[in-house]
């Protein structure tokens, strides 16, 4: 019979081989997609992986903010025995000890995230059955409340929620991703890292900013120190690159620790004075207004103005804050003595509308552009409800509200030869590869001021140092221009007797500006309260320190 | 009966030429899986090398991130403020004068490096003559 099909005994063995080896062959590269699922839950094993979240660096590369290894524990209440609780008595808080002391339900229940090591060594080391670790990474500022204001901090899952861990979060956040792991017929699993593509996320990018932490420190230092002796209720310095608008510190009084979690519900704390606060700045507005004054041909630099006590205007006054008559002032007396009287005429001299434009073209009552969160614009009423006083309130600084970081600027333009700069203080943003997705550079606004005009105004603002409001500010070594201010504090529509907002600003070498700061502090209630009782001291012994650590800025080509 | 001799003898002679063909197929056939396996043996070894080398970059960015860590903690400004205050006992050089020479003053004197690297190294002195001791200032 097998002679009779197909001629030849061997051609059913082959057809049987042929079957066999094809059968074997589909079951190999063409599973049933019921086998492939079960295999897969059988011998791979998914599971999450936490990634670090972006370093802040400062100019010189130092971290800021970094995240570190931490342990978290959960407990699975399939497994846990509720009369364990106890042992955790001491070690986790008494409410949590008390929810597990019951049965709970679920198979999920946090007990402890992110905490320190001594905590995670107890509970690892108490091996109760129905806990379990997790890794994950905690956000950490190793210099505690150092420019806290400006890096902000995160929630307890690394989103960041002010400052540059806010602004900046795109690039600092990377979402948690996936690990294929093998498993053993035991159960065992071996990581051999195999990530799928569509679970595969970018890594966390890097931003490095413009301060200088050891000026931070610096002038962090100096705040507290103004603060506390004139027992102040808050204060701010920005310091900043003229040539660039390099923000190269800024401070914030009162501060806070972000590591400290629980000072970050305190509102006032978490507040950034440099950017977020506004108040009237006083006489230190009069160089922008004689600035503006000066550029539209309002006033000649040779003329002089009768400079009484007090003058009538519209419906109301103005008066000299030092309660005497000046008489005569040249232009630049009026600047370096700080004439109300003077200054009034001066700013009248200019059309309210010409003069509201201006000063928006100097920044205010606009948004500076810096890359922080809770910037405020200030307050600039339109010319329209610039009647009676207002225009000669405006010229001597109040009438309107401004940020120190706007007044910063200004003060920059006229140290740099005109030009209103956008201040910034990122650096540069790298991604995950490496490569700078954003870098911070020199980018000017406009020119707000002639260089003439401007070279006249530095030599007058050195002579408010030397011979005027500006003397406790005089340094020996070094050339500083500055202006003094002594601002009240409205509220409700009426100003508060008694409560001043006292500041200094200034730049050094004069001659060649390589810092621009504003000292700003608020509400002294220890007897002195002039700017240049208050604040120009403390811009005196930031100016030393910087002066005798030698700090450089950076040069404003490498921008 | 010899018809069927005949035809007996035309397959075997069939079979015997192509005989050859399919014990080569067969040949084939074992040792393409036998490759197969063999392929599928070598790269779970790749991947258990990739493991090793992947646990290694892990360790490596935790040891980075941690001595990173550890650097900013060293070079905070406010620990090394502190340190020099309470441990060290310096106090502020507030009666010391500092003269500082430009750098057009000293175009005269041959360069002995990088002007930069100079200015660095000063910057990184002058943090440090931020404090003097009290006897300096009675020398």
């Amino acid at each position: 019979m097998l002679k009779r099909v197909g001629g030849s005994p061997w051609l059913l063995v082959f057809i049987f081989f042929a079957v066999l080896f094809w059968r074997v062959a589909s079951l190999q590269l063409l599973p049933d997609p019921r086998v492939e699922r079960q295999s897969s839950r059988q011998y791979w094993s998914r599971v999450p992986v936490s990634t670090n979240r972006g370093f802040i660096y400062d100019i010189k590369g130092n971290a800021l903010a970094l995240s570190v290894p931490t342990s978290s524990f959960f407990l699975d209440p399939a497994f846990w025995n509720p009369s364990d609780a106890s042992a955790l008595k001491g070690i986790l808080p008494e409410s949590i000890v008390k929810t597990i002391s019951s049965s709970l339900p679920g198979r999920f229940f946090w007990l402890v995230r992110k905490t320190d090591e001594v905590t995670a060594g107890k509970i690892r080391g108490l091996k109760l059955k129905g806990i379990y670790e997790i890794n994950e990474k905690k956000r950490l500022y190793p210099n505690k409340s150092l420019l806290a204001h400006v890096l902000g901090f995160c929630n307890i899952d690394d989103k960041g929620l002010s400052g540059i861990e806010l602004v900046w979060d795109k690039i600092l956040f990377s979402p948690p991703g996936y690990k294929v792991l093998a498993k053993e017929s035991s159960g065992r699993t071996i990581d051999i890292s195999r990530y799928s593509h569509e679970e595969r996320t970018a890594g966390p990018g890097s931003v490095t900013l413009t301060v200088d932490s050891r000026i931070q420190f610096i002038i962090e230092k100096r705040l507290e120190e103004g603060i506390r002796e004139h027992k102040a209720k808050w204060g701010s310095i920005i310091c900043l690159d003229p040539n660039s608008g390099a923000i190269v510190g800024m401070a914030s009084w009162p501060s806070f620790d972000p590591n400290v979690r629980e000072s970050l519900k305190n509102l006032k704390l978490i507040m950034n004075n440099s950017i977020g606060r506004t108040y009237e700045p006083g006489s230190t507005f009069k160089p922008v207004i004689m600035g503006i004054a000066l550029e539209r041909g309002a006033v000649r630099l040779n003329e002089s103005f009768k400079c009484p006590y007090r003058i009538k205007v519209a419906d109301g006054h103005i008066s000299e804050a030092s309660n005497r008559s000046y008489g005569s002032l040249s232009v630049s007396e009026i600047l370096v003595k700080s004439s109300n009287t003077g200054m009034a005429q001066v700013g009248m001299r200019v059309k309210p509308f010409d003069m509201y434009y201006s000063v928006r073209e100097w920044g205010f009552g606009k948004n500076p552009g810096v890359e922080l969160n809770g910037v405020e614009d200030g307050l600039l009423s339109t010319p329209e409800q610039w009647r009676g006083v207002v225009p000669s309130n405006i010229a001597i600084g109040q009438g309107l509200a401004i940020t120190p970081l706007h007044l910063a600027s200004a003060i920059a333009a006229i140290a740099n030869n005109g030009y209103l700069l956008r201040p910034f203080i990122v650096s540069q943003a790298t991604d995950s590869s490496g490569q700078v997705i954003y870098r911070g550079e020199r980018q000017v606004v406009r020119e707000v001021l002639s260089p003439r005009t401007a070279s006249w105004l530095r030599k007058v603002m050195v002579d408010v140092v030397k011979k005027g409001t500006g003397k406790q500010a005089d340094l020996p070594f070094v050339s500083i221009a500055a202006k003094t201010g002594t601002g009240q504090v409205a509220e409700k529509g009426e100003y508060l007797k008694g409560k001043w907002v006292s500041s200094f600003g200034g730049f050094w070498p004069a001659e060649n500006a390589q810092y621009v700061m504003l000292v700003v502090i608020g509400e002294p209630t220890r007897g002195k309260y002039y700017g240049g009782d208050v604040a120009a001291p403390v811009f005196r012994s930031i100016v030393e320190d910087i002066y005798q650590t030698g700090l450089l800025v950076k040069a404003a080509a490498d921008w | 009966m010899v018809n069927e001799k005949r035809a007996v003898r035309k397959s075997v002679s069939i079979a015997r030429e192509v005989s050859p063909y399919l014990i080569f197929f067969a040949l084939v056939l074992f040792g393409s899986f036998m490759g197969l396996g063999v392929l599928r043996l070598y790269s779970f070894r790749l991947e258990c090398k990739l493991n090793s080398i992947n646990s290694q970059i892990e360790s490596f960015q935790a040891q980075q991130v941690e001595l990173k860590q550890r650097l900013s903690s060293l070079l905070s400004p406010g620990r090394i403020y502190g340190y020099s205050k309470k441990d060290l006992g310096m106090v502020y050089a507030s009666n010391v004068k500092v003269l500082r020479i430009d750098e057009p003053l000293l175009a005269e004197l041959p360069e002995t490096g990088n002007r930069k690297d100079m200015a660095a190294s000063r910057e990184n002195e002058g943090w440090f003559y931020f404090f003097l001791e009290k006897a300096l200032a009675g020398e």
